[in-house]
């Protein structure tokens, strides 16, 4: 996790491009916020890998977002469970995916799932939007005077430091 | 965009799940299988090996045991081998569909190598669901014993003073307050006579008025003094009489209470002779309490074992909901939510057995004792499924085969579950034809009367109209040897050239309380032949222990009657001595007749 942490403060400091932190950001957000052992999950997985998301992002994401979860189970559990029992229209859409191949194996039926996962796809996009202005925003303020702290200086002068970054060249970092 | 590493890393992580399930996926199903199973009939399931085939969607079970809740080293069922292939389409659905299953070498009752207590973390989740895992039937056959009748002979060297050492009597208890009563109401009424007139006071008083007759003034200015002071003499002796005799009555009252319970004396004499006999373990049974222990324990025993399988299997087909209707949310713990069920508007139910082929491995019979196993076995079963409204067939099921070693002609096990509806109506019938009891081999050790050998004859069916019951088992013996264990003895001659008889099991009640009542032919034949035994047993003892009580009663009880005649004696002659002297008091009676003269006196 710290190796996840200083990948990040290293990549908000290189000149990557700021889209792809957020879109890993956005997509950690999905397996954090719904039950991890889901089968969208894999399709979370794949899209990761497939496109160029910063993985580094979206483990840290799906950290914080997993915490956050266990204080939002509860309102999850009622949306869930009123989109899948409180709108009568919705009814017929679900029976539909009840009864259809494969489907049932995503337990969209579950109200915990249903939440989160209506709750994280619509997050989705603001949270893409948020995460690529604050990169934006990090590196035309807050980076120059980052790097003037004296305990940045103190830190890269450190042993520690240079252990790390002896690490990451020889890894190819 | 397309990031070429990202690809190969998932072509790794899937190449690796997928080696990871070809090399343990068996083994994480039987964990799996074994976990739920246990769940489900909330008795350890175990498997001895599990073996899948994914493209043929095959899966393979051997060794399949199934623990007996109530006998964690004896397993209920076990199953030696059980082969199925799941349907593909279906599979698609999250359904679980098998279209024919072969079931080989079944047996019940046979023992485990190790314990089959539930591991504590199933245990746990049981708890959590909360479920009964067996049934309480009514307790009355249940928990039919036996007195221990070794006491009878053990009693019967003791002497009838050594039986009663420091038993106390409710009779000599009685007489001690008896006497103590008398005691209090002869201070109550000494104080109550020396309160009221006394003879010498009544004597005085007669002999004025007496004088005062013969004291008649001849002068007539006299005459209305005179006549004042006679009356209030005459007036003072009335009241002293109705005092007197008040208190003699109200006296005569308490005397005959006290007297009349005194007679009670005789019936508590009879309660201690009772009490002391229970005491001393000596509770006579009757003739159904012995058939109850020698069969209709087992039985009924056996018949809630079977209701608490039934019960079991209902949670597992829950009674159906018409097909478009939406089933209740099944709730789950905190934090995961709770699973709507969506109507199943066209396919399979969740669940499915279409059918099930029972058989045996040819050339297998190595039986022991205490253990149904077939030497041969056809059966089938058929729709066994979650959701009955669903598949809209009732379940059915006929097993016939023979049992191992000669134990048993013929068994027959068939039923009809109907839960497609929410009018449950289940049917269960069982049929053992000339088991053997002495090739069975059930030895009962602790039981006091045993069936030792005989065929018996068994016909059960129990019926289940939603939470009613109805049915009833009955078991034909022919030719019983009956022994009886050392606690009971005297009553071996009892069964010596007993016949065939029948027992039966009648089964009423509710899935929730059962009731089980136990009835016999051979109960009056038991009854007069018990009656004798015990009369000629316990005759001796009884006569004994009752002369015992009354050597101890009577003397205090002689005692207390002639306390109880002096007490009487003493007050009631005080009252009628003085009652005698008032009686004496010359009357008064103003003479109308004559005028002018006044007549005082008779």
């Amino acid at each position: 996790m710290i190796q996840q942490v200083i990948s990040l403060i290293r990549l908000m400091h290189s000149d990557k491009d700021p889209r792809q932190i957020a879109l890993g950001f956005a997509l950690g957000m999905i397996p954090g916020l719904t039950p991890f052992t889901s089968l969208h999950n894999i399709l979370v997985l794949l899209v990761l890998l497939f496109i160029r998301a910063n993985i580094s992002a979206a483990i840290l994401s799906w950290a914080v977002f997993s915490l956050l979860a266990f204080a939002l189970d509860p309102l999850f559990h009622h949306f869930g469970l009123f989109l899948l029992m409180g709108i009568s229209s919705l009814q017929g859409v679900w029976t539909s995916l009840y009864n259809a191949p494969l489907i049932p194996y995503t337990k969209f039926n579950n109200s915990i799932l249903m939440g989160s996962l209506i709750f994280s796809l619509l997050a989705f996009y603001p949270v893409y939007r948020g995460g690529k202005m604050m990169v934006t925003k990090y590196r035309e303020t807050f980076m120059e005077r980052f790097n003037r702290l004296k305990i940045v200086h103190v830190f890269r002068a450190s042993h520690l430091y240079k252990w790390y970054s002896r690490y990451s060249q020889l890894r190819g970092g | 965009m397309i990031r070429w590493k990202g690809l190969i890393a998932f072509a790794v992580i899937a190449g690796l799940i997928m080696l990871f399930n070809f090399l343990f996926l068996d083994h994480i199903i039987k964990g799996i299988v074994e976990d739920q199973a246990s769940l489900a009939v909330g008795a350890r399931v175990d498997i001895g090996d599990l073996k899948t085939s994914l493209f043929g969607l095959g899966v393979e079970i051997r060794d399949l045991q199934v623990t007996n809740p109530d006998q964690p080293v004896r397993n209920a069922v076990q199953i030696g081998s059980m082969a199925f292939d799941l349907a593909a389409a279906p599979l698609l659905k999250k359904k679980v569909v098998i279209e024919r299953m072969n079931v080989k070498d079944l047996a019940f009752g046979t023992p485990r190598k190790e314990s089959g207590a539930l591991p504590r973390r199933i245990q746990k989740k049981l708890e959590v669901k909360g479920k009964a895992v067996g049934v309480e039937a009514e307790k009355r056959i249940e928990d039919c014993v036996l007195p221990d009748f070794t006491k009878l002979t053990d009693l019967k060297k003791r002497s009838a003073e050594e039986l009663l050492a420091g038993v106390s009597l409710q009779s000599s208890a009685f007489i001690v307050d008896y006497q103590k009563k008398v005691a209090t109401i002869k201070t109550t009424w000494e104080k109550r006579l020396a309160a009221l007139p006394t003879q010498e006071t009544i004597e005085k008083d007669v002999k004025a008025l007496q004088n005062l007759k013969g004291q008649r003034p001849k002068d007539v200015t006299q005459l209305p003094a005179y006549l004042e002071k006679v009356n209030n003499l005459q007036q003072k002796m009335k009241e002293t009489t109705k005092i007197l005799t008040d208190t003699q009555k109200e006296f005569q009252s308490e005397m005959g209470g006290l007297k009349s319970s005194l007679k009670e004396v005789e019936k508590l004499k009879d309660q201690d002779l009772k009490t002391v006999m229970g005491k001393m373990g000596i509770a006579v049974p009757s003739s159904m309490d012995l058939l109850c222990v020698l069969l209709g324990k087992d039985i009924s025993q056996k018949v809630n074992q079977g209701i608490a399988w039934y019960r079991k299997l209902g949670t597992f087909m829950s009674s159906g909901k018409p097909k478009d209707e939406k089933q209740k949310p099944t709730a789950k713990p905190r934090l995961k939510g709770v699973d709507v069920q969506f109507p199943i508007t066209h396919g399979y139910p969740d669940f499915l057995l279409e059918q099930a082929d029972f058989s045996i491995l040819p050339g297998k019979e190595n039986r022991k004792q205490e253990i149904f196993a077939f030497n041969r076995l056809a059966g089938q079963l058929r729709g066994l499924t979650t959701q009955p409204s669903l598949y809209n067939k009732p379940t059915t099921f006929r097993l016939e085969g023979a049992l191992a070693g000669n134990v048993a002609k013929e068994l027959t096990f068939s039923g009809e579950i109907d839960h497609r509806t929410e009018l449950v109506n289940d049917r269960l019938n069982l049929n053992i034809k000339e088991l053997n009891i002495e090739r069975l081999g059930i030895q009962k050790k602790e039981s006091p009367l045993q069936l030792a050998s005989g065929i018996l004859n068994i016909n059960g069916s129990l019926g289940a109209q939603k939470e009613a019951l109805k049915g009833q088992v009955t078991v034909n013996v022919l030719n019983p040897k009956i022994v009886a264990g050392a606690t009971a003895l005297i009553l071996a001659d009892l069964f010596k050239n007993m016949g065939s008889f029948d027992v039966t099991v009648t089964i009423g009640g509710t899935l929730d309380q059962p009731s089980l009542t136990l009835s016999s032919n051979a109960e009056k034949i038991l009854a007069s032949g018990l009656e004798n035994i015990i009369q000629t047993q316990l005759k001796g003892i009884q006569d004994d222990l009752k002369k015992m009580i009354a050597s101890r009663v009577d003397k205090d009880f002689n005692a207390a009657n002639v306390e109880t005649i002096a007490l009487e004696k003493l007050i009631q002659g005080g009252l009628s001595s003085r009652l005698s002297s008032v009686s004496l008091t010359p009357a008064a009676v103003p003479s109308k007749e004559k005028k002018g003269i006044l007549k005082l006196f008779n």
